[in-house]
């Protein structure tokens, strides 16, 4: 199986910062044609679901119509193809359906980025290149009153579009995920972040000892992971609350009419808090999921020494393979007699 | 042993419809189209249609094999009564053979 580490595009869109243009193009393939992907998938279910009739039939030729050893031999071999081919069918209509779902997602996020740029434009900030690009960030020295305004009011507009710009890739992100359980499901493959969790779970022939020192490393990890993760919330509380201040001072100072130096200033400063922001939130985020992670394998970890000591089989999380059975040769099963 | 009893046509009819499921799956199979042009989880996708289209021409496979296997249990009675002619005409020449 070819491993997939991370998607390329899902790294790319996490160094987006605050202050960088902001890209507002979809530049995917359309998602028509994603959808049409899917609808071919599923047209493939359907005339697998032809083979599923015709095993069928196969399988239930009456005794009338042919019997004696040869007959029961054909009818548990296509009984058998039945089943499989089945299968086959439910997992192709599962991602195909699936696949179909995500055109979705890709439709709304390509009319997101649409609204995006309108937004932008009607906010006079420079469109160019498929980007909405920040306003300067310094104002001269002897700036009006006017220019200091219409530059705040711009770097509102910028940053209202950076945030609903992560908001989208959040919302895709988000609808994502019941596309890569689907291909988990019905295919088999998961990006290698995912399935790296799996793994320990698959191992095999474990002894008791190193299932009870497994259990008590994966809920040391799983508390400190749990500690890391309220951290970075507190971590983003405070700097919402610094920023928040901050930007009460900036509105206090253009209301007082502060000279363009100290305007400067404390703009420089809400940026700044701004990005150390949008920074704890990723760092929160990565945070909670790893949290997650732990729990789930403190979890299993326990399940499994719980198992263990009351002498139950262990559970393999790991899918099996799908693979259907192929004829052995000189399996004389395969000829009918 | 039980005794066989063969209804041509009902064999005929499922090595049919094995045979035609095959040829319109074969077809399915070559109007996959993956796509080229990238989109977020692009390459994993390809990669899950990929397994499962190789599931659906193993599958393919299995009609092709299994309508063989039928078509080998479906006796030519005519060939049969040829057969069975043959072996009285020889019985009738056995009987006036004096030893």
């Amino acid at each position: 199986m070819t491993r997939v580490v991370v998607d390329r595009i899902e790294t790319q869109q996490d160094e987006l910062r605050f202050g960088d243009p902001i890209g507002c193009h979809y530049h995917w393939l359309e998602p028509g044609e994603v959808d049409s992907y899917g609808d071919s998938v599923r047209r493939l279910a359907a005339k697998v679901e032809l083979a599923v009739d015709a095993f069928e039939r196969t399988s239930t030729l009456s005794e009338d119509a042919f019997a004696g050893e040869a007959a029961d031999m054909l009818r548990d071999r296509a009984g058998r193809r039945h089943q499989e081919s089945a299968a086959v069918r439910d997992h192709l209509r599962g991602l195909g359906r699936a696949i179909n779902a995500y055109s979705d997602v890709l439709r709304r996020h390509r009319e997101g980025l649409e609204q995006l740029r309108g937004f932008a434009v009607g906010t006079g900030l420079e469109v160019r290149d498929h980007r909405i690009w920040p306003p300067v960030e310094t104002l001269p020295g002897d700036a009006t009153q006017k220019q200091a305004d219409a530059w705040e009011s711009d770097w509102k507009a910028y940053q209202a579009c950076f945030e609903a710009r992560i908001e989208l890739r959040d919302a895709r992100r988000a609808a994502t995920r019941d596309l890569v359980e689907a291909l988990a499901e019905h295919a088999g493959v998961h990006p290698d972040r995912e399935r790296a969790t799996l793994v320990p779970a698959g191992a095999q022939q474990v002894r008791f000892g190193e299932l009870r020192r497994e259990a008590a490393e994966e809920a040391l990890e799983a508390v400190q992971a749990g500690d890391a993760a309220d951290a970075a919330r507190g971590t983003v509380d405070a700097l919402r609350r610094r920023e928040q201040t901050a930007l009460g001072r900036l509105e206090d100072l253009v209301l007082a009419e502060a000279p363009p130096e100290e305007l400067q200033a404390q703009a420089a400063t809400v940026q700044s808090l701004h990005r150390e922001l949008t920074e704890a939130r990723v760092e929160m985020r990565d945070a909670e999921v790893v949290a997650q992670r732990e729990q789930a394998q403190a979890d299993r970890a326990a399940r499994e020494l719980q198992d263990a000591g009351a002498g139950r089989p262990h559970l393999v999380v790991e899918h099996a393979e799908r693979q259907p059975a192929t004829p052995r040769p000189g399996d004389l099963g395969d000829r009918l007699g | 042993m039980r005794p066989i009893a063969i209804n041509q046509r009902a064999l005929r009819a499922a090595k049919e419809e094995l045979d035609s499921a095959r040829e319109d799956l074969r077809s399915a199979l070559g109007d996959i189209d993956h796509p080229a042009d990238d989109f977020p989880w692009r390459d994993l996708l390809v990669e899950g249609v990929g397994s499962l289209v190789a599931d659906a021409e193993q599958v393919a496979k299995s009609c092709h094999s299994l309508a063989g296997a039928v078509d080998d249990s479906i006796i030519d009675f005519d060939e049969l009564d040829r057969m069975v002619g043959e072996a009285a005409t020889l019985a009738a020449g056995l009987d006036r053979v004096t030893p």
